[in-house]
């Protein structure tokens, strides 16, 4: 019986307490289950904000020098699109931007950031946009030959104004070019001397423009603008051109004086390289090979050889540009002179300058750097 | 047997004594626990509230488009008060999949990027417009489009919505295929008050809805504040110089909790979360 009372004590006090420590377990346990959804709640917002900073962080990269006009111009419209190099923030964060174009003129620049856990796992993944297009230097071309002072063209010299695509282009794939629109053939406020069997075409063939000055020639930018955006400082006179690559994977070598792009070898990793060429003083080029960009001389161009250029030539002095013989000189673009003390522009022998506004447009857009539309670029992506 | 006779009276007052002590300590340690427990809840509550307003509403803003002194289609801020904002919410983006006539332009569906489908009446939009110059930005525009009609339609082989465009635009017929297009519809944020308590609303406006709270509760009169900031970090009542706008909310517990154990106050909890909206779309290049 005794026996018995000792049972009835221990069961009535383990009830109590097993009880209370059912309530209070379940209390606290509830607690902490509320605490511990506090705290995934606040770990996958700083998922997702890590996510959504790589996503921006590689589209800075991307716009501040990662993505090139020649990449962008490479695309094609409505095609598909290509993967830029990807940025790492700490390792299990990463953001990969990558680009495609939608019209000749704009572009998506797309990058999705990620935040991955120690063993690779998705934990949060942000999409973000921006509507890009090409910044490019405001030059108007808008004659073949432009001059201040006096031109001469003579020999079996062509100056043309009327909107000529160079052959190669027309090719497949077709290069992307503005709809064809002649201009004068020579654009001048001094004097023009045409002799020999030296020929002017355009729309029209002369074009003499009183108000053509050192300040409005140019179209927009000053010839000071252009050339702090200069991408290729030249150091010397130069022999020869020649496109050149490096690498494997062969990439266009960018870092030589004589590579100025190869304009007329689609395949070349130097077809869509366009430097802006920069010399300070007189600049002679001889030799053979061809180039592109945009090519300003401070001071005298002298061109001798057989030598082809894509694109808009600009000088503060004088232009004498030579054909030797069966050697012949083309500029396929606009050539634009301004007169100062020195030479006369001057075109002799077979040498050609010919407007061609998709050499000119492909120099502008190819030398220009990314940027954002004006308006409404920067865009939330849900995919 | 006389141990079968039961507990003497002193036993029995012992024991009851003894019992309420125990079920007193148990009590005060279940009411204890259980206060904590509510407070927390409530923290919980309130902390996510606020961090809910601080992610939600910047979402919202940071596509806002802001030109100083530009025309009222390039303002996506319409009217700004200190506890309220109308504004041009963006909805979603897609590309032109065939040239558009002047009354309707198609989007291929796989190239949609939107929080939800285009809506006809609720979203408006804006379609890009390449100036007369190609080779520069500066007369680039985006024009103002309103949609009365959203269909399923085709691009060739291609799903595409139908958005159909009244009144028309002659312009659109210029656009190339690939031109992006953005939708948005008018929205406004609010500090709303429903049953005697405060929240962040929401309405759309082209839609013609009313108000509806999205978190809460907030304190009242200043548990939603928004300043408008110019480039220069100053406050400014341009809305076209708006580059960044600075939001506070200030939630509160739902309920009073005890403050500091059960020997605190009692009174609700208030919490306050500041962030900077950087218009993404309102500095230039």
């Amino acid at each position: 019986m005794r026996a018995s009372r000792v049972s009835n004590e221990r069961g009535m006090a383990l009830a109590v307490a097993v009880f209370a420590l059912v309530v209070i377990g379940a209390l606290v346990a509830g607690t902490f289950f509320a605490g511990r959804l506090e705290q995934q709640s606040g770990e996958n917002t700083l998922f997702a904000t890590q996510a959504s900073e790589a996503a921006e962080a590689a589209m800075a990269q991307s716009l501040g020098g990662g993505l090139t006009s020649a990449t962008m111009l490479a695309l094609v419209a409505g095609g598909s699109g290509t993967t830029l190099s990807s940025v790492s923030l700490g390792g299990s964060v990463t953001g990969t931007p990558s680009v495609r174009r939608l019209t000749s003129s704009v572009w998506l620049l797309q990058a999705v950031g990620e935040r991955d856990d120690a063993g690779g796992a998705l934990l949060a993944r942000r999409s973000v946009g921006q509507l890009i297009r090409l910044n490019q230097v405001n030059v108007k071309v808008n004659a073949g030959l432009t001059a201040i002072g006096k031109v001469t063209v003579s020999g079996n010299s062509t100056v043309s104004g009327v909107d000529a695509t160079p052959s190669e282009w027309t090719t497949s794939p077709p290069v992307d070019c503005p709809t064809p629109g002649d201009v004068a053939g020579v654009r001048y406020n001094g004097q023009l001397t045409q002799q020999g069997s030296a020929v002017i075409t355009g729309s029209p063939n002369r074009q003499q423009d009183n108000t053509l000055s050192a300040g409005n020639m140019l179209g927009g930018s000053s010839f000071d603008q252009l050339k702090a955006v200069a991408t290729l400082t030249l150091t010397g006179n130069i022999s020869g051109l020649a496109a050149q690559t490096t690498g494997n994977p062969p990439v266009c070598d960018t870092s030589l004086q004589n590579n100025w792009g190869a304009p007329t070898v689609k395949t070349s990793p130097c077809f869509n390289y366009f430097p802006i060429i920069y010399h300070l003083g007189d600049l002679s080029i001889s030799g053979t090979g061809e180039g592109q960009g945009i090519l300003l001389v401070e001071g005298n161009l002298n061109v001798q050889g057989r030598i082809d250029f894509y694109g808009p030539v600009i000088v503060t002095g004088g232009v004498n540009i030579r054909g030797t013989g069966s050697d012949d000189v083309k500029f396929y673009g606009g050539v634009m002179a301004q007169d100062v003390t020195l030479d006369d522009s001057k075109l002799t022998g077979n040498a050609t300058v010919n407007y061609s506004s998709c050499a000119i447009r492909r120099a502008l857009q190819g030398s220009a750097t990314p940027i954002p539309l004006t308006e409404r670029s920067w865009v939330q992506l849900y995919n | 047997m006389r141990n079968l006779r039961g507990f003497t009276l002193i036993e029995l007052l012992v024991a009851l004594v003894i019992m309420l002590v125990v079920t007193g300590s148990i009590f005060t340690l279940l009411n204890t626990t259980q206060r904590v427990s509510r407070a927390q809840a409530e923290r919980t509550d309130l902390q996510s509230n606020v961090r809910a307003g601080a992610i939600i509403v910047p979402n919202e803003l940071r596509e806002i488009n802001n030109v100083e002194a530009g025309t009222a289609s390039q303002i996506d801020i319409i009217t700004p008060n200190p506890t309220s904002l109308r504004y041009r919410a963006m909805r979603g983006i897609g590309f032109v999949c065939q040239t558009p006539t002047a009354g309707e332009v198609r989007i291929k569906k796989t190239t949609w990027s939107g929080m939800r489908e285009p809506v006809a009446g609720r979203d408006a939009g804006y379609v890009f417009m390449e100036g007369a110059d190609p080779d520069v930005s500066t007369d680039d525009t985006w024009q103002p489009v309103t949609i009365t009609g959203v269909a399923a339609s085709t691009c060739g082989a291609d799903v595409a919505y139908a958005l159909t465009i009244s009144p028309t635009v002659a312009a659109l017929t210029s656009v190339p295929v690939g031109t992006p297009v953005r939708l948005y519809e008018v929205m406004e944020l609010s500090l709303y008050v429903s049953d005697g308590k405060s929240w962040l609303g929401a309405k759309s406006v082209s839609a013609g809805e009313a108000t509806q709270p999205v978190i809460g509760p907030l304190v009242d009169a200043t548990g939603l504040a928004f300043e408008y900031l110019d480039k220069n970090g100053a406050a400014t009542a341009v809305n076209g110089d708006i580059k960044s706008i600075r939001l506070t909310i200030r939630g509160i517990t739902n309920q009073a909790i005890v403050m500091g154990g059960s020997s605190g106050s009692v009174q609700q909890v208030q919490d306050r979360l500041v962030s900077e909206v950087l218009l993404r779309n309102a500095f230039r290049p």
